[in-house]
């Protein structure tokens, strides 16, 4: 049974290099503010630095994501903010990092307001992080996205993140990249596992992507695990975590079109 | 309240596109872009072989999925169940095509996204959308869900089966292919 095409189907990949740099950026800038939110609750030396950054990666995720758009000289994105819409993820995650944002400078100039301002900051943080998941998942035609990305999204995000600081700083960090890393390695390996017992089309989507990128995939997920367990070399370990997140990120985004 | 829908009769259906020419002149739609196409499957083998043309576009979905994803409120779903986008409030992310399963909208050039409308501003001078009115042997019924005795119904009822596209996503389309070459219903493997 074969099929031709009289006309040429609209959609095809929407999503290109720019979506992907977003994907990583939010992830950044989602991880960062919620590391910045727990450093100031602990009043700890890093916090400025995270709260600097975690704003920085916020400016540079929306000017991305302005910059990939085909309607960016319409000027139409104020419509983001002159609407809420909880049923869209894509509006959830305009909120999620302007308030971040926001709530990232407020500490930065109130850092004597912590307590009020840093559990809001690890509030919209969680937010940044989840929305790239949800808004994934919420799109029944691609079976490549099932409810489980949800739940990969952040952690990767986080794991992205700390990853990235790892690079630069340790503190209270080298306590929490294991765990970071080894839960992000476990969700990648409990993905496939969900696809596998899905309906019919996310085992067609896993089979695909195995087909396709399934030693790429592999590979991201043994790197996250050598990650989790590298502590006496944690910048090389950070590295890694960085790199093999992004790459997973990427890969699920791409393929799941 | 008028409940808007199509019927393509893919017996009658001879694949010759010019419902996509009329689409595509009526409501200017620019090159490498089409709101309407038509797939062609082989759906018998030799010594019967069969084919299936089958015009697809936006279905204007019952429980449409791109609605919900949008998130400046640009696509909606209008009472006579017409779902159409505000390019005015379209910010182009490309959520709802990704999310529509059925690959019907694009970006349009200009920097918004862009599907059929059912010709809108046809219904709304009270003509029949291009492609109906196109379309040479008939095998496109346009018409309101809700007129009893009106010619979509007839259609329907006089129909030896009736499909929709990928009904355990629970769209609800509403566009109806009567009369499927197949048995079994809709050609291809992800009808």
């Amino acid at each position: 049974m074969t099929a031709a095409v009289y006309g040429i189907p609209p959609s095809g990949e929407v999503w290109h290099g720019l979506t992907l740099l977003h994907f990583f950026l939010v992830g950044l800038a989602g991880g960062s503010a919620f590391l910045a939110g727990l450093a100031s609750l602990r009043r700890e030396a890093l916090a400025p630095a995270l709260l600097r950054f975690a704003a920085l990666f916020v400016v540079l995720d929306l000017a991305v994501l302005w910059l990939e758009s085909a309607a960016r000289f319409r000027f139409t994105h104020v419509w983001l903010f002159l609407t809420f819409r909880p049923a869209s993820a894509i509006s959830l995650g305009a909120w999620g990092l302007f308030l971040t944002l926001l709530l990232s400078l407020l500490l930065l100039l109130r850092p004597g307001h912590a307590r009020f301002f840093a559990p809001l900051l690890l509030a919209s943080s969680l937010v940044v992080l989840a929305y790239p998941g949800m808004l994934l998942s919420e799109n029944p035609g691609r079976p490549l996205w099932d409810g489980f990305v949800t739940a990969l999204m952040p952690v990767t995000g986080l794991a992205l993140a700390v990853g990235f600081w790892l690079l630069f700083v340790r503190g209270s960090l080298l306590r929490l990249a294991p765990p970071v890393f080894l839960t992000a390695a476990l969700g990648a390996v409990l993905y496939p596992w969900a696809l596998a017992h899905g309906d019919a089309g996310e085992r067609a989507a896993w089979a695909g992507l195995w087909h396709d990128a399934g030693l790429f995939y592999l590979a991201a997920v043994l790197l996250l695990f050598l990650a989790g367990v590298l502590r006496r070399r944690p910048e090389i370990a950070g590295g890694i975590a960085l790199f093999a997140s992004a790459f997973l990120r990427s890969l699920i985004v791409m393929l799941g079109q | 309240m008028a409940r808007y829908a199509m019927a393509i009769d893919l017996e009658a259906c001879v694949g010759c596109a010019a419902c996509a020419v009329a689409c595509v002149t009526e409501n200017q739609v620019p090159p490498g872009v089409t709101r309407l196409w038509i797939r062609e499957i082989e759906t018998g083998r030799f010594p019967h072989p069969a084919v299936e043309f089958r015009p697809e576009q936006c279905y204007h979905c019952e429980n449409p999925p791109c609605v919900p994803v949008c998130p400046t409120g640009a696509t909606y779903r209008r009472e006579d169940g017409l779902v159409l986008v505000d390019a005015k409030k379209c910010i182009a992310c490309g959520a709802c095509v990704v999310a529509c399963p059925y690959d019907a909208r694009f970006l349009h050039p200009d920097g918004y996204v862009d599907k059929c409308t059912f010709c809108a501003h046809r219904l709304a001078e009270g003509r029949v959308p291009a492609c109906v009115e196109t379309c040479p042997t008939g095998a496109r019924v346009f018409g309101d869900l809700e007129e009893k005795e009106g010619p979509l119904q007839a259609a329907l009822k006089g129909a030896r089966r009736v499909d929709l596209r990928k009904p355990h996503l629970g769209t609800e389309p509403r566009i109806f292919y009567l009369n499927a070459p197949l048995a079994t219903g809709l050609g291809g493997d992800e009808a």
